[in-house]
């Protein structure tokens, strides 16, 4: 059995605002293995983001463990993940990835950077991963000249840059128009034929159905959870057409 | 309600109470400062003018021998006189040491120039005096105290049964002697030999602004020993309100000038903020404008409403802001005046206006379709930038913090700008304790090269003399005679010097130092009043004599504010010193004037030189005050302005810290973004300071009439250590501001609003 | 078929095999795939309607050879289809008659998983979905297959938003009782 890469167990975590208290996690449990591309949806307010960041470490859950590359992740502190997230996470979100005032090749090299890469193997290695994804040419451009689809390419690149163990992308076309969102959607899987593991939050069920397994969440549970790289008994679509007139 | 006003009431009902606060707060401090300031330098002039007409407008004191006093009476230019009053010079234990002092015969009540009574009565019996209020309030002398005075080297001892104000001559401590007064048989008991007495007459002239010209006739004729007319009386009293009062006026702009930074800044931050609620606005109708009054009427409504607290505060303080006064004449009252609410309302409307109207402008520029897209605020060549910073290699978090700060160049520039009116403010501060210090330490500045004064009346000059000369504690010494001298017809004191004045050490600022007959020296003041130069040649009485001299340097005097001519003794041949004034070789002043008391002997009188520490201690200590609430304004600008800076970016730092930003980095990036501001602010504020020093001293220096160039820069390690803990206060600033955001976990800066 | 037919006629006269293509090249691209047969049988229908006739081509009477061609009665059938309203989408929610099924039939037929039938379903139509998606990857944009695929796969993500709302509402279709009317 290989090693698990990311492992949640009995994730809770409850926010509280003054008297209100809103439970988005309840005992949520879910395993990723290298090479798994695992999509997660559901209705607004399921807790898919919640449960997003608390896989890579952006929070803590108040009880559960999660386990990253085989080191313990929830007990440490904010820079204690932060560390860890340098070598092992890529992150990707809806919008507002780049940093505005560094050009796009400066946030594409932060992760090797922050690792303590050297300058100049930094900026090729990020150069290269900016022309895979189609956008060398915008290396030094400021992330405000961008499209929206370009900018979404780069923060893609930025969350490969350093080969983390998992790509976390959360939402990552939903702003974008349907002519990127299928660039981006072709880039990721591309990617992961090279054996990136991806765990992607999404409410768009075609990005969902890219993925090889679907975890669908209700008011912070789990509630269903399906493989989709079977063989048997797929029907094939055609049957949905009724061209009868 | 006008469309404008409606738009500037909801701007102002949308601010944040904190922030109208501070904006209402600082205009206040800035208004109460300028108003104290002004009522300071105008206050103190009526209230010695209603003494002055109260006393019988004493215009001119004449000393001299009593029957040629007598002769005078009847001058043309005087309107009334009072008695030829007879006087003795004395000394009086007083705090820690001892004063001169004159001891006048009380005159009639209402003659020209008669003291006024303010604590207690006048004296009925031998043992009773009058004190010189000044003086009384200063070290605390009340009615039923016993003072020892010393006339002649005869000690006696006094009871204190009032006191009371006098015009002769400017107030203790800024001058002495101080004035007693006692009745005649109280002068006879203390002055039983003639040659201690002396006469003066104080009289009343036809024409008060002849004083200078009858001064100058009186003061040439036989038997004048001096003139002292009122207007040079009026101009020492006065002159320590002047200073003091420009002092607080100037910081006052200072403070107004970071404050106008400041809101310039949170202007240009909070339309940032309001862009969709300006665009909506264009977009129903509103013209530019209309948009800008609104914008500009919302900080007006502020500021004057600032103005006219600060004006309230200041003319309700700027009475107990009387230094020199208060001591002589008590606290005036609180003088309500309409004229400094509207130059307050203007300066702060003005300042305000002008740094709210361009950032209104350009905000009522932006193109509204774009705003109302959410197209994101137009920034000034992003990517040059950026990539100018990744060339430097920097961290991260320090290239990230640098950016922050450089991506927003007007607020930047106007958030260090705050910070470094703030450091000039200190430096300038610390230059005028420097001054101050430098006055203080050495007496020679203000025209008193020596430490320790042997009287010369009563005593023989040649045996002082040859004493003096033999002593080894003595370094050096030097006479002097002091003369009311004319030049034209006007007046001033003329000083004639003996002995070695080369060894006293005068402070030329120009020139040469005096060496022989028929060469003179001059005090700024001096070459100021008459238009002269070093280089001039001058006739001048002396008294009676006439006197050809040539001025051949300028020194460091300030009494008389610097119209004094100083020339060598042998020029006025048969003039007994009135002084000895003696440098100590080592050793404080009152260890000199211990030895020569010692050497001399009781009959002689000695007296160490005075500073006065505690006048410099206010003077100093309302400096730094004034410099400190200058620097609080504007630190107080500086975490305002990170903070906010660190909330519009929080998203980002959410996104750094995803990518592995650790909670030191987040701190770091805010420390490097502050410590730039600060560093810009201390390069820009040093140099401005010390030039702005430079102005303000050369100002008030030649004010006092010791001429320009007499400051002295702060210490060095002030200045060297400016820049770097300009840096460091930001970078501690950025560091605390952000603390609380950098222990947020990322989740929750990633979803910030 | 019968009015796709009569349009593919209205394109120019054809025997049968030519009007299969001409649907294929319209179709095939969505995977939607016709027998010949079924075009000769809605064929022999329409003329025996009288909207459309044959002439007989070369080569006898085998059906391979009539050349089909519509007929004024068949241009009027087609003018009088589009001056009715097109059908407005119909919906067969047949998971949502399945789960109501389930609740009634639940003393009668035990060992019911409602939760199942939405989830079941759910598979299907994700797996479906990726289907379409590898489909369309290979169908050039704005063609008649690419608009054909993309209503199926918004279809297909409709259902599986309704199959949240489903999942949500789970409780009120069903009730939490036990087979053989035990409460929980």
């Amino acid at each position: 059995m290989t090693e698990s890469l990311l492992r949640a167990s009995a994730l809770t975590r409850t926010y509280r605002g003054g008297a209100r208290e809103h439970a988005a996690l309840r005992d949520v449990s879910l395993t990723v293995a290298p090479g798994d591309w695992v999509a997660i949806t559901g209705p607004s307010g399921c807790g898919k983001s919640t449960l997003l960041h608390l896989l890579g470490g952006l929070d803590r859950p108040d009880s559960g463990e999660v386990w990253l590359a085989g080191s313990r992740l929830d007990d440490r502190d904010e820079s204690g993940r932060a560390l860890l997230r340098r070598r092992h996470v890529g992150f990707v979100f809806q919008f507002l990835n780049l940093v505005p005032t560094m050009t796009v090749i400066g946030n594409v090299e932060l992760p090797l950077v922050l690792q303590g890469v050297g300058r100049r193997e930094a900026r090729s290695r990020s150069l290269a991963v900016l022309e895979e994804l189609g956008v060398g040419d915008a290396a030094d451009s400021a992330p405000a000249e961008l499209s929206g689809g370009q900018q979404q390419r780069v923060a893609l690149a930025r969350a490969v840059v350093h080969g983390p163990d998992v790509l976390l992308a959360d939402e990552p076309t939903g702003a974008l128009d349907s002519a990127s969102a299928d660039v981006v959607l072709d880039l990721l899987r591309r990617r992961h034929d090279s054996g990136q593991s991806i765990v992607l939050v999404t409410h768009d069920h075609r990005v969902a159905a890219a993925a090889d397994r679907v975890v669908t969440m209700l008011d912070g549970e789990i509630v269903d959870e399906r493989d989709l790289t079977g063989t048997k008994d797929r029907p094939t679509y055609a049957n949905l057409i009724n061209l009868e007139g | 309600m006008s469309a404008t006003l409606r738009l500037a009431m909801s701007g102002l009902r949308g601010r944040s109470k904190v922030a109208a606060a501070a904006t209402a707060l600082v205009a206040a401090l800035a208004a109460a400062a300028v108003v104290a300031g002004l009522s300071v330098q105008s206050q103190g002039g009526p209230q010695v003018d209603e003494i002055y007409r109260d006393s019988g407008r004493p215009d001119l004191v004449v000393y001299g021998e009593p029957a040629v006093l007598e002769g005078l009476r009847g001058d043309a230019a005087f309107a009334a006189t009072g008695p030829v009053t007879t006087y003795t010079m004395g000394d009086v234990a007083l705090g820690d040491g001892s004063v001169e002092a004159r001891v006048d015969t009380l005159p009639p009540a209402s003659t020209p120039g008669a003291p006024q009574l303010r604590t207690g009565r006048w004296p009925s019996g031998a043992g009773e005096v009058v004190f010189d209020r000044a003086a009384a309030v200063e070290a605390g002398v009340r009615d039923g105290d016993r003072v020892h005075v010393d006339v002649a080297g005869r000690p006696a001892t006094l009871t204190v049964v009032g006191t009371a104000v006098d015009l002769t001559d400017c107030f203790y401590p800024d001058c002495d002697p101080i004035r007693l007064f006692v009745d005649p048989a109280g002068l006879r008991a203390l002055a039983p030999d003639a040659a201690d007495r002396h006469t003066l007459l104080i009289a009343r002239l036809t024409d008060p602004d002849a004083a200078d010209a009858t001064a100058a006739r009186l003061g040439s004729g036989a038997g004048v020993d001096g003139v002292q007319p009122w207007p040079d009386s009026r101009d020492d009293i006065l002159v320590r309100e002047l200073i003091f009062g420009a002092a607080l006026a100037a910081f006052g702009v200072f403070v107004l000038l970071a404050a106008a930074f400041v809101v310039a800044g949170t202007a240009a931050a909070r339309l940032l903020a309001r862009r969709r609620e300006i665009a909506m606005l264009q977009a129903v109708g509103y013209t530019n404008r209309q948009i800008i009054g609104g914008l500009l009427g919302e900080t007006l409504i502020l500021g004057v409403a600032g103005a006219v607290l600060g004006w309230a505060a200041g003319t309700l303080v700027a009475p107990s802001l009387q230094v020199g006064l208060s001591a002589a004449m008590g606290r005036t009252g609180i003088r309500v005046s309409l004229v400094s609410l509207l130059i307050a309302v203007a300066f702060v409307g003005v300042i305000l206006t002008a740094a709210t109207v361009l950032p209104a402008r350009r905000a009522a520029r932006q193109p509204v379709t774009d705003v109302l897209r959410d197209a994101p605020p137009r920034s000034a060549a992003p990517a040059r930038v950026a990539r100018l910073l990744e060339r430097l290699r920097l961290a991260p978090a320090t290239r990230f913090g640098l950016g922050s700060v450089l991506a927003r160049p007007a607020r930047s520039a106007l958030t260090a700008a705050a910070l470094a009116v703030a450091v000039a403010a200190v430096v300038v501060a610390g230059g005028f304790l420097s001054t101050m210090d430098r006055f203080v330490a050495d007496p020679a500045q203000s025209g008193d090269p020596y430490d320790a004064v042997v009287a010369g009346d009563g005593t023989d000059g040649a045996r002082t003399a040859a004493a003096l000369s033999s002593m080894p504690e003595v370094a050096g010494w030097y006479t002097q005679t002091d003369r009311r001298a004319t030049l034209g017809d006007e007046t001033f004191l003329a000083r004639a010097i003996g002995g070695d004045p080369a060894g006293a050490g005068f402070v030329m600022r120009e020139g040469q130092p005096l060496r022989v007959a028929g060469e003179a020296v001059a005090g700024y003041g001096f070459l100021k009043r008459f238009g002269l130069d070093v280089g001039d040649t001058v006739d001048i009485h002396a008294g009676e004599t006439p006197l050809s001299l040539k001025i051949v340097g300028r020194y460091s005097e300030t009494e008389d504010t610097g119209e004094v001519l100083m020339y060598r003794a042998e020029m006025l041949p048969g003039a007994t010193p009135d002084a000895f004034l003696v440098s100590a070789r080592s050793g404080s002043p009152e260890a000199l004037a211990t030895a020569l008391r010692g050497r001399l002997g009781p009959a002689t009188t000695v007296r160490p030189i005075e500073s006065d520490p505690d006048e410099l201690a206010l003077f100093t200590y309302s400096m730094f005050v004034m410099a400190g609430l200058v620097l609080v304004v504007s630190l107080a600008n500086l975490a305002a302005a990170l903070l906010s800076g660190a909330r519009e970016r929080a998203r980002v730092l959410g996104v750094l810290r995803t990518v592995g930003f650790t909670v030191r980095q987040t701190l770091a990036q805010s420390a490097s973004g502050g410590a730039a501001l600060g560093f810009a602010a201390g390069v820009v504020g040093l140099p401005v300071g010390l030039v702005l020093f430079q102005v303000l001293s050369d100002q008030m220096t030649m004010g006092i009439g010791a001429g320009p160039g007499l400051a002295r820069n702060p210490s060095w390690v002030l200045l060297a250590l400016t820049v770097p803990v300009a840096a460091l206060i930001g970078a501690l600033a950025g560091a605390a501001v952000t603390r609380r955001l950098a222990g947020t976990p990322a989740s929750a800066l990633v979803r910030w609003e | 078929m019968k009015h796709v037919v009569l349009g593919l006629l209205a394109a120019g006269p054809a025997h049968g095999y030519e009007v299969r293509r001409r649907y294929d090249e319209l179709f095939a691209g969505a995977g939607v795939e016709v027998n010949v047969g079924q075009i000769y049988v809605t064929l022999g229908r329409l003329e025996k309607d009288g909207l459309v006739t044959h002439t007989p081509a070369s080569g006898g009477d085998r059906r391979d050879r009539k050349v089909y061609r519509l007929t004024d009665t068949g241009t009027k059938a087609l003018r009088e289809w589009f001056a009715e309203r097109p059908e407005t989408p119909i919906v067969k929610p047949d998971v949502l008659l399945r789960l109501v099924t389930a609740r009634l039939a639940a003393s009668v037929i035990p060992g019911l998983d409602a939760r199942a039938i939405i989830t079941d379903h759910r598979q299907r139509c994700y797996e479906a979905l990726r289907d379409l998606d590898r489909q369309a990857g290979q169908t050039p944009p704005g063609s008649v297959s690419g608009l054909l695929l993309q209503a199926t796969a918004l279809h297909l993500q409709a259902e599986l938003r309704w199959l949240e709302a489903c999942e949500q509402q789970l409780t009120q279709i069903v009730p939490l009782t036990k087979p053989n009317g035990d409460q929980p």
